[in-house]
């Protein structure tokens, strides 16, 4: 296999192929809609079920919604996933551009969108319940990396669950399970960032969960070909 | 009498051995953890077993993606059953033993947490298997997503306990086998039954893969 990822064809394919996902985002606005009133809905549930903010919220178990939030919604944000390339424009992609491409294009834009929804859910939960958060900035860094770790280990599994039939059941039960090691480090760090303890407190698990996405990452980045070929 | 090859003879004797051994050999007086402490010679190697297993189960799917040759497929898919068995037993054995000597079989352990999750990702690729058709597809999907859940599984089990406190003997403090604990008359019967449980798993895939040879065989006919 010939690596021509540092050459700039690589990178303007991948610029075009970004763009093209967030232009049809952002073009067939239903798309965004759907995720927005499914982050809605979600919170407004949430604050229901917790009789209207009644009971105690205290920062642990605003932590776990938030994250809990996040997480069926990243489910939303890639069971789209590859949906489209799969289908009708297999043919059309596949002669047109390189899969390490392709997957590195589809990573991005889970992970821009995810990024978006994380902010969204953390307005929205802030507005009903108040943000126990102290350390914004820290926070902000776990977000940034647990949307890297979660869009690029859905990418990879939205990819698998759209080759076999069972697709929309298949991928939270492919995903849950491989995204519980990002998510209990991510819970761990966030709830530093809750309580302000600084960075000296945090740094041991951002440098795991660092080298974590990275794993993930480059596993997409290297298994995705073998899935696109046939 | 069937020929039996030679590293199978050596699981025999190494698990009689450690067997006997384990239920009537010395074993040093610990607070606590007393008799219980035997639990080491069944429950550590299932552990041990179970990595390896995966370990060549992934070794597998690799060469599957180099080669595409079904027969590596169907080690892999062997070789994940018999992990699963061997996660599960380590399950149940681990919380028998804790039971008795951390009060209760469940109590949220960095290492219990990381098995149970393990036990997950490999029940998924399961249902992933059973979801795909064609035998060629099957292979190919399966075998990225082995991998790629093997990748995140090892720094789970190995990485993830060592931030918090465990209560699992060796982490912490607890009275236990550690390192400290199993002193050599304890390492004479342990390392033996690692090894003869370990091989005991292989034999099992063994005999899985040339099942599933036969099906094909007959399915063929």
């Amino acid at each position: 296999m010939q690596t021509d990822i540092f050459k700039p064809l690589f990178f303007n394919q991948l610029s075009v192929l970004i763009r093209k996902d967030l232009k049809l985002e952002f073009r067939q606005r239903v798309l965004t809609a759907s995720l927005l009133l499914f982050v809605v809905s979600a919170c407004f549930t949430v604050y229901q079920i917790s009789f209207a903010g009644k009971a105690r919220i205290n920062p642990l178990v605003w932590n776990a919604i938030f994250w809990l939030v996040l997480l069926f919604s990243s489910f939303q944000v890639a069971s789209r996933g590859f949906q489209r390339e799969m289908d009708r424009e297999y043919w059309y992609w596949f002669f047109q551009v390189r899969p390490e491409v392709l997957v590195m294009g589809k990573l991005i834009y889970h992970f821009v969108m995810l990024f978006l929804t994380a902010l969204v859910v953390w307005g929205f939960l802030s507005l009903f319940f108040g943000s126990p958060v102290q350390d914004n900035a820290m926070f902000l860094t776990v977000i940034f990396l647990a949307c890297l770790g979660i869009s690029s280990a859905l990418t990879l599994v939205s990819a698998v669950a759209a080759r076999a039939r069972r697709n929309s059941s298949l991928l939270p039960v492919l995903g849950f399970p491989l995204l519980i090691p990002t998510l209990m480090l991510v819970v761990r760090l966030s709830v530093t960032s809750l309580d302000a303890l600084g960075w000296d407190m945090a740094w041991k698990n951002i440098a795991t969960l660092c080298s974590l996405d990275l794993i993930m990452v480059s596993l997409s980045f290297i298994l995705f070909p073998y899935l696109w070929r046939t | 009498m069937p020929k039996i090859s030679w590293w199978k003879w050596i699981s025999i004797l190494l698990l009689i051995y450690a067997v006997v051994l384990g239920f009537l050999g010395p074993i040093p007086r610990l607070h606590i953890v007393n008799e219980s402490i035997r639990n080491t010679y069944f429950h550590v190697p299932m552990w041990f077993g179970m990595i390896f297993l995966l370990g060549a189960s992934v070794w597998n799917s690799i060469q599957y993606l180099r080669h595409s040759r079904l027969e590596y497929d169907m080690l892999s898919h062997a070789y994940v059953q018999v992990g699963i068995l061997f996660g599960a037993l380590g399950l149940v054995t681990g919380m028998l033993w804790a039971n008795y000597t951390w009060g209760a079989p469940w109590s949220n352990d960095p290492k219990q947490t990381a098995s149970a999750i393990g036990l997950l990702i490999y029940f998924g690729y399961l249902v992933l298997r059973g979801s795909l058709n064609s035998e060629k597809e099957r292979a190919k999907v399966s075998a990225v997503y082995s991998i790629f859940a093997f990748a995140i599984f090892i720094p789970l089990i190995w990485v993830l306990p060592r931030f918090t406190d465990s209560l699992h003997p060796g982490n912490g403090g607890n009275p236990a086998f550690g390192k400290y604990d199993m002193d050599n008359q304890m390492r004479m019967v342990f390392y033996p039954a690692v090894i003869g449980w370990t091989l005991m798993g292989f034999w099992f895939g063994n005999l899985i893969v040339r099942i599933s040879r036969l099906h094909k065989k007959f399915s063929a006919l």
